[in-house]
């Protein structure tokens, strides 16, 4: 990073993103984790290359014809559990970690202002839910180029699209995963001004991501669905349709950002008012 | 300076607010006011702190008084109720805490990342302060962990130190940058005693530097060996703040012979009040405006009455504080 703009970086700003990010990476609980979620995609290839099916759902039936479609593989085998728990551990984590420490008043007392201190945590665990998406696309992109052909993509209509474009395709698949993940982050960062527990408030995460897949598969109750965080989760798959589905990827986003605008802003009022008792 | 209920005690005016005396207040609180909730009885109660600058104050109260709270109401993390805080001649609250970059503190026992190492949570807390010159962290850290002596101990693991250690640590993280004022919550808490005494004198120098040091302890041995200035606290109020000379009862002579009555009549005319106590020793409040100790003895033996124990007595902190405090184990709620 610092090699890109190592004066900006170095700005008082960002210094405390830095500590910030070098916190959440440096944790063992949080290697650990990118490290199951990364063998991920390398389990998924290898089965596929040795069992060498060409059939097979959410992507895995594509492998065999470009190994473009392992990150997708595993993107969309990490989507319903283990991206959640992921974000839900390192976002609740944010601010009820310090409490719990004891950090957060020695933080808020350097000074740090409660609204700059909430930005910055809120930036990082965004930064932390992209870099986890795009790194299990990645690990998935590589280590399927090793073991399949590279080429044309040929999507889920049987139409052809270039390499490059299917390239392109895959980062927008990430990106909306990441909007998608922001959207139970906020959520995350929420709970974490409400405890100083950070286990229990992604455990709280976790149980809601949950519920709300559950409300999801209930018929009855599909005037809820679309106002459901997960309803749009598994739509990404519309970024490799021929032309690309955008409605309801639009209306995913959409949803996702209102999430994120009620729960930051949640997060906000009660984090810049409350009494740090911890 | 306020007391409650020992008006006998020598104390200056009470809400002494005016302009000069504004001026010279580290920290001065106006009618402080914090009740919790699931709480009937407020935390703090109508506190008017006032720290001189250049003092050391030592903040004192049994567990449960509010020392606590009104720190953290002093440093913007708990909102008062009601009253006002101000702080090195800015109020503080929740919103605005650009007064503290001038404001170490140690609250509560030190807390940090137990896997950073002790120089790793000191670059942490100055990566967050936008008011320090970043060029100049690495000089600053190794200044604060060599003025705690942990400098050996700088790559360790934070989990892996001593109470001792972690408390040196959180007085590093105080003397970070240049400060102001510091707020020290039992900064000798889990010391040995060498610490101890490297603290006090750490105290001394930061004092004679010019900063202002608000002291929370319950170690009265620590206040007299330290502080200029004295706050007691009970049950969120304030029994009595103002030098710590002024808080010290005054010293008692205490003659014990047969002649009470000649006695007394000699100390009458030397013009100090005597009585006989319950024991049969002659008593009497001694002051430096008495006559000193050998001419009072002089003229004791001059007039033929036989002496048999002449002391002056110096009643120490602990009884005062304990008059001010209450008798009670109980931690009042």
């Amino acid at each position: 990073m610092s090699a890109v703009s190592p004066l900006a970086l170095r700005a008082p700003g960002f210094r405390l993103l830095r500590s910030e990010l070098r916190l959440i990476v440096g944790r063992r609980r949080n290697q650990l984790g990118l490290a199951v979620l990364l063998i991920l995609p390398i389990i998924i290839a290898f089965t596929v290359k040795a069992t060498d099916t060409s059939e097979g759902g959410d992507f895995i039936g594509s492998i065999s014809g470009n190994g473009m479609f392992v990150a997708l593989a595993a993107l969309s085998a990490a989507l319903p559990l283990f991206l959640p728990v992921a974000v839900s551990a390192v976002s609740s984590d944010a601010i009820a970690g310090e409490a719990h420490q004891g950090t957060l008043r020695y933080l808020l007392t350097v000074p740090v202002s409660r609204a700059r201190l909430l930005a910055v945590k809120a930036i990082a665990v965004a930064i932390s839910c992209a870099g986890v998406t795009f790194a299990v696309a990645l690990v998935g992109l590589v280590i399927g180029w090793i073991l399949f052909p590279i080429g044309d993509v040929t999507l889920l209509s049987g139409t052809q699209i270039s390499q490059g474009e299917g390239i392109a395709r895959l980062v927008g698949v990430c990106a909306y995963m990441t909007l998608c993940l922001l959207a139970l982050a906020a959520i995350g960062l929420f709970f974490s001004t409400l405890t100083e527990q950070p286990l229990g408030g992604s455990i709280a995460v976790i149980i809601l991501a949950i519920v709300s897949a559950i409300l999801n598969e209930i018929p009855q109750l599909d005037w809820l669905h679309p106002y459901l965080f997960v309803h749009h989760w598994m739509v990404f798959g519309d970024f490799f349709r021929a032309p690309v589905l955008w409605d309801n990827l639009r209306e995913g986003a959409l949803v996702s950002l209102g999430y994120i605008v009620v729960f930051v802003s949640a997060a906000w009022a009660h984090f810049t008012t409350k009494d740090i008792t911890s | 300076m306020t007391v409650t209920d020992s008006p006998s005690r020598a104390l200056s005016p009470e809400g002494s607010r005016n302009s000069e005396h504004t001026a010279c207040g580290a920290v001065i609180t106006h009618d402080l006011m914090k009740t919790f909730r699931r709480s009937s009885k407020p935390a703090v109660d109508k506190l008017n702190l006032f720290v001189p600058r250049g003092s050391v104050y030592g903040f004192l109260g049994p567990n449960g008084s509010g020392k606590t709270t009104t720190i953290r109401m002093l440093l913007g993390l708990v909102s008062p109720d009601s009253g006002s805080v101000e702080v090195l001649g800015q109020s503080v609250s929740c919103r605005t805490s650009d007064t503290l970059h001038k404001v170490g503190a140690l609250i509560e026992g030190p807390a940090f990342h137990p896997y950073l190492s002790g120089e790793a949570n000191l670059r942490r807390l100055d990566a967050a302060d936008t008011g320090v010159d970043p060029r100049t962290s690495s000089t600053r850290i190794g200044h604060a962990l060599e003025r705690v002596g942990l400098t050996a101990a700088a790559g360790k693991t934070f989990r892996t130190y001593s109470l001792g250690m972690k408390q040196r640590l959180g007085i590093a993280a105080a003397l970070l940058c240049e400060r102001e004022l510091l707020v020290l919550d039992e900064p000798t808490n889990g010391l040995d005693p060498q610490g101890t005494r490297e603290v006090r004198s750490l105290i001394l120098e930061l004092a004679a530097e010019g900063v202002t040091v608000l002291l929370s302890t319950h170690l009265l041995s620590e206040v007299e060996q330290v502080c200029s200035h004295v706050g007691v606290l009970r049950a969120g109020v304030l029994q009595a703040q103002g030098p710590l000379a002024s808080l010290r009862p005054t010293p008692q002579l205490r003659i014990v012979t047969i002649d009470t009555v000649s006695t007394v009549a000699v100390l009458d005319r030397l013009g100090i009040a005597a009585t006989v106590n319950d024991s049969g020793s002659v008593v009497a409040a001694f002051s430096a405006e008495n006559p000193q100790p050998p001419d009072i003895l002089r003229s004791l033996v001059n007039e033929g009455i036989a002496v048999r124990e002449f002391r002056i007595e110096q009643p120490n902190l602990e009884e005062t504080f304990i008059e001010l405090t209450g008798e009670g184990f109980d931690v009042s709620g």
